[in-house]
């Protein structure tokens, strides 16, 4: 498909910009941070963001497979799923991704290089990247509720089976 | 017909709102808050206006001079505490400390900057104890005290975990974990606090131990690990309680008695102190090293610190060995001393095994089970057989409390390298001084809190991924109670390939023990290396 041949073009760009506007759903002071600190573990969520976003946009512009574009939606997802995001705020920047490239391939497409049913095509694939990003935040939510019951049980699993021993004898 | 909208009006806008802090109230949510605290209790401990309430009510049921009752709190420690007088003038906010906080590298929300965090304790002095506030009020970032404060303060002070990582960048030495501290004694004198502390504290004052276990069944619990130990290597253990004339007295938290995998940490005490012949004795009324009297107030600190040593003095030991723990270190090492010492009715601690003697306890008399351990191996007293933990390829986390409250880097790192075969240190930003918080002490372990503490652990666990991914790292050594708790559901949601493990649960599995028979598994009942293939016949 031609658009994949000019979005590849635009990797660098796209990448930058896709990051800017995750980077831009905090406050102004945290975007500071996010973009300006390079240590990794000074800045893991910048960081991780930063290096993520190439992932996915690596896989997602080259092979598609859902199976490889899970585990890299899932270092993004990871962390917004923990963070104070309604489910649509934390995935939104998925979305965002259609504007962001018809804006960035907005002279290509008024010279014709591309037809507007190439664009079409390639947001019905964010979209599909969208529900599979819905199917790793459901994930990772649900890993929090299942860690907090395993947490639990853990705090008095010895309680309980000292117990069960007494009953049992 | 209703209008159709177009599609410019359906599009979300993901941008948090730009109003200054001070204009952005505070806003509770399930997930994002602790459970205060139940009246009952309030009640056991004497804590103001015992009652029943939620941080979601818009009516908090705060007492009816709740205005008058803070700002005469803050003037009575802004006379007793210098250190708070100080803090509150000097901060000329260069930002040094503002992405310092784990919670805030977690969570991006600025009022988690320690600056920040001050700021809502500074306002209000300004505004009420300054001239410059006074007159010109918001321009120089003063505010008036209203209930939305009050609510912003519980939100925060009460998403800090006091761990101190943010003062060591602090070119004023201020100590942001004092605004928390004092924040939170001053919620707590019109009824704002949550019940993983004072439930906890209650217990603690009433019968000993955080879970207020009764001294038949703590020491029932200890009697089950010493079968344990028997299964896995043939020795049984003979601890003794509450025994009159021991030389020591060994305290540790009661964590390490009921909660895994704390509980085979436990076992390695048990195994060490008997192979060493030690003369000491738990007590079942002083069963809890922890002291959430630290994060409700000074007072109350002193008042659960002190049955320690009122049960050494009537126990007539001559000085006490203290577990893997948190903060009852930095309890012991920063005010101990202060609150409740000298204890000179003790001696300095001295191992009756090498003859070293600890100074650096000369006053508070208790010494770190890893120093006496790591004294123990230093004078070649121990057998150790670290090939037992061949198959953990381990890292190790310094605990807020004992590495910044203490400054006790080395003795663990000592310990653990003569344990095991295989350590990998996480990246030097993330460890020792510079250590990263668990995001769950200071009584903000509890689960309905759970996604703030996986934001606020969000840092430690990303340390602990780079190590897993790096050197192969699966295994995560601490000694604190609450690292302990806290640390395996950290890794669960994080890293879920890393387990945790308690320092003297490596020893415990490290050290080879006279007359024991062969052993086939660790205290976890997991195969040891190399004895795989037993475990399958066996099954």
């Amino acid at each position: 498909m031609a658009i994949e041949h000019h979005l590849k073009k635009h990797r660098e760009e796209i990448s930058q910009k896709w990051f800017d506007l995750l980077a831009c759903t905090y406050p102004q002071q945290t975007v500071r941070l996010f973009k300006k600190e390079s240590d990794p573990f000074a800045n893991p969520v910048g960081q991780t963001f930063k290096a993520a976003i190439g992932e996915i946009l690596d896989e997602f512009l080259g092979e598609n497979r859902a199976e490889a574009l899970a585990p890299l939606l899932d270092k993004v997802i990871r962390v917004r799923a923990v963070q104070s995001f309604s489910p649509s705020e934390a995935l939104g920047f998925i979305f965002g991704l259609k504007k962001l490239v018809e804006e960035i391939l907005e002279e290509e497409l008024a010279e014709g290089e591309m037809e507007m049913g190439d664009l079409r095509e390639f947001e019905g694939k964010v979209e599909a990247m969208g529900l599979l990003a819905f199917d790793v935040y459901t994930r990772c939510r649900e890993s929090l509720f299942e860690i907090k019951i395993t947490e639990m049980k853990s705090n008095t699993r010895r309680l309980l089976e000292r117990a069960q021993l007494i009953i049992g004898e | 017909m209703a209008k159709v909208p177009k599609p410019s009006e359906l599009e979300l806008q993901h941008v948090l709102p730009k109003t200054d802090w001070m204009d952005t109230p505070a806003v509770f949510r399930p997930g994002n808050f602790s459970y205060p605290g139940k009246a009952k209790n309030l009640k056991v401990l004497g804590l103001a206006n015992p009652r029943e309430w939620s941080p979601m009510d818009e009516d908090w049921k705060l007492p009816a001079d709740w205005k008058n009752i803070i700002l005469e709190g803050l003037r009575e420690r802004l006379d007793k505490y210098r250190t708070l007088k100080v803090f509150m003038d000097i901060c000329v906010r260069c930002g040094a400390c503002a992405d310092k906080c784990h919670y805030y590298l977690g969570s991006g929300d600025p009022k988690n900057m320690p600056v920040l965090r001050a700021e809502l304790l500074r306002s209000v002095y300004r505004k009420e104890f300054t001239l410059a506030g006074k007159i010109m009020g918001k321009m120089v970032g003063a505010r008036d005290l209203t209930e939305d404060v009050i609510k912003e303060w519980f939100m925060y002070f009460f998403q800090c975990t006091e761990c101190r990582r943010c003062s060591l960048f602090c070119p004023y030495g201020i100590d942001t974990a004092e605004f928390t501290i004092i924040g939170r004694e001053l919620l707590n004198l019109i009824g704002c606090n949550i019940d993983w502390i004072a439930g906890p504290a209650a217990n603690c004052y009433q019968t000993g131990n955080h879970l207020g276990i009764q001294p038949h069944a703590f020491k029932d619990m200890i009697d089950f690990f010493v079968d344990e130990i028997e299964a896995v290597n043939g020795i049984r253990v003979e601890p003794t309680f509450n025994r009159k004339g021991a030389e020591f007295l060994f305290v540790t938290p009661s964590g390490d008695v009921f909660a895994d995998p704390g509980t085979y940490t436990l076992m390695g005490y048990l195994m060490l102190f008997h192979e060493i012949g030690l003369d000491y004795t738990w007590s079942t009324y002083a069963s809890e090293g922890g002291n959430f009297g630290f994060f409700t107030s000074h007072e109350m600190m002193k008042r659960l610190n002190s049955k320690m040593y009122a049960e050494a003095k009537r126990l007539g030991v001559k000085s006490i060995i203290g577990g893997e723990c948190g903060h009852m270190w930095r309890v012991i090492n920063q005010y101990m001393d202060t609150v409740n010492g000298p204890a000179d009715f003790m001696e300095v601690p001295k191992s009756p095994i090498t003859g070293t003697r600890f100074d650096n306890a000369a006053s508070t008399k208790m010494i770190h089970i890893v120093e006496f351990t790591a004294d123990l191996i230093k004078n070649g007293k121990l057998k150790l057989d670290a090939s037992r933990n061949d198959n953990l390829v381990m890292t190790y986390h310094d605990s807020c409390n004992t590495a910044r409250g203490m400054g006790f880097f080395d003795e663990p790192r000592y310990v653990l390298n003569n344990v095991c075969n295989n350590f990998y240190e996480m990246p030097p930003n993330t460890i020792r001084e510079q250590t990263f918080c668990c995001g769950s002490g200071s009584g903000l372990n509890n689960d309905e809190f759970m996604e703030m503490r996986m934001r606020g652990g969000l840092p430690r666990a990303n340390a602990v991924r780079h190590v897993h991914e790096k050197f192969g790292v699966n295994a995560l050594s601490c000694i604190c109670a609450i690292d302990r708790a806290a640390l395996p559901t950290l890794m669960n949601y994080w890293v879920p390939d890393v387990t945790v493990y308690g320092l003297h649960e490596l020893v415990g599995n490290a050290l080879v023990m006279e007359g024991e028979t062969e052993r086939t598994t660790d205290l976890r009942g997991e195969p040891l290396p190399g004895m795989e293939d037993n475990e399958n016949e066996d099954i």
